[in-house]
């Protein structure tokens, strides 16, 4: 029942997201500039093409219930990585203009456009969390 | 483990093929080999200094300012130039075709520099033609007027012609001036100038 809940909720999030910034990608191409950590901005044009039709990819992988395990693993691994980097992010802002954590929001191309950075993190929090019960969880 | 591993090697091989074909089906798909935000390192005769800049966190992110930008109050003066009239001074939409369908300075040119095979030929006409070319985005953290600026310069357009109008099509709305909606020339304007 649980790995049942994390597969339809981690599905639908990430199909949701996924298709938000794969159907408009230069906006998704213009937030992940923003970060400027990547040297090569060549690189930013694949991460912008590529990630989103990976993340419907997973999500679509979780919901039909097809190589689970790998899905879950993949999804885990994303949210970690962008994770960091939006909180690295944040953490420089409230380093620059000294605005208080929990107000700190922008469009971290997350996929539903500017966010609380603090309520974001929680979320991907929860769906890591989800991710990593259907990675321990299911036997092959 | 290693079926994990083999498991989640399977799944982003054959994701990133399936993004690949998908990414070049859609027709809102990215040009894997072009870089987006490159335009003005061959611009600038081939060096990283832009490219290696450090972009700084929101809400301190520099605009380029490589191109010479006007205040609001300059492109209105341009906006009610006479010489617009005659295409003298034209303006440059750079925002996405969805939000300028939604309102766009009168008679304004659509170019969407991540897009720009549709409507560069006939902005790049107009340009031609014309003595001062305005280009805006949505302002504030906008850097898109910038780079379609640059876009136009590598296309053939003179640089001393080109101006950013940095406030953008925000500041412009702030003022509640003129603002035309759907094609352009459509003729829908709300807020005309007395």
């Amino acid at each position: 029942m649980t790995g049942w809940l994390a597969r339809l909720v981690l599905g639908i999030c990430f199909v949701y997201l996924g298709l938000n910034k794969a159907l408009n990608p230069t906006d998704f191409l213009k937030a992940v500039h923003q970060y400027g950590w990547v040297d090569r901005t060549l690189y930013l044009t694949w991460i912008a093409a590529l990630l989103p039709w990976l993340e419907v990819f997973c999500g679509l992988l979780l919901l039909a219930g097809f190589w689970v395990r790998g899905a879950a693993f993949a999804v885990f691994g994303m949210l970690v990585f962008f994770s960091g980097i939006v909180l690295h992010r944040a953490l420089r802002i409230q380093e620059t203009t000294g605005i208080d954590f929990s107000e700190i929001r922008f469009d971290c191309g997350c996929g539903n456009g500017a966010v609380l950075v603090g309520r974001k993190l929680v979320e991907n929090t929860v769906l890591a969390a989800a991710s990593l019960v259907l990675v321990l969880s299911r036997k092959r | 483990m290693r079926f994990l591993f083999i498991e989640t090697c399977q799944v982003l091989a054959v994701g990133l093929a399936v993004a690949l074909v998908v990414n070049q089906l859609s027709p809102r798909g990215l040009r894997l080999g072009r870089d987006y935000f490159q335009e003005s390192v061959r611009l600038t005769g081939g060096t990283t200094a832009v490219a290696a800049a450090p972009v700084l966190p929101w809400p301190q992110v520099e605009s380029l300012k490589r191109l010479p930008e006007i205040t609001a109050n300059e492109a209105l003066a341009l906006f009610q130039d006479p010489r617009r009239a005659q295409g003298q001074v034209i303006f440059v939409d750079a925002r996405k075709q969805t939000v300028f369908q939604e309102g766009h300075i009168p008679e304004a040119y659509p170019l969407d520099r991540f897009y720009p095979d549709q409507d560069l030929p006939s902005v790049m006409l107009a340009g031609a033609a014309a003595e001062q070319v305005v280009v805006y985005c949505a302002g504030g953290l906008c850097e898109d007027s910038h780079y379609a600026g640059l876009q136009l310069i590598e296309a053939g357009l003179d640089k001393s012609r080109i101006r950013v109008f940095a406030g953008g099509f925000t500041e412009w709305t702030a003022h509640s001036w003129p603002v035309e909606r759907g094609e352009r020339g459509s003729g829908l304007v709300s807020n005309p100038l007395p």
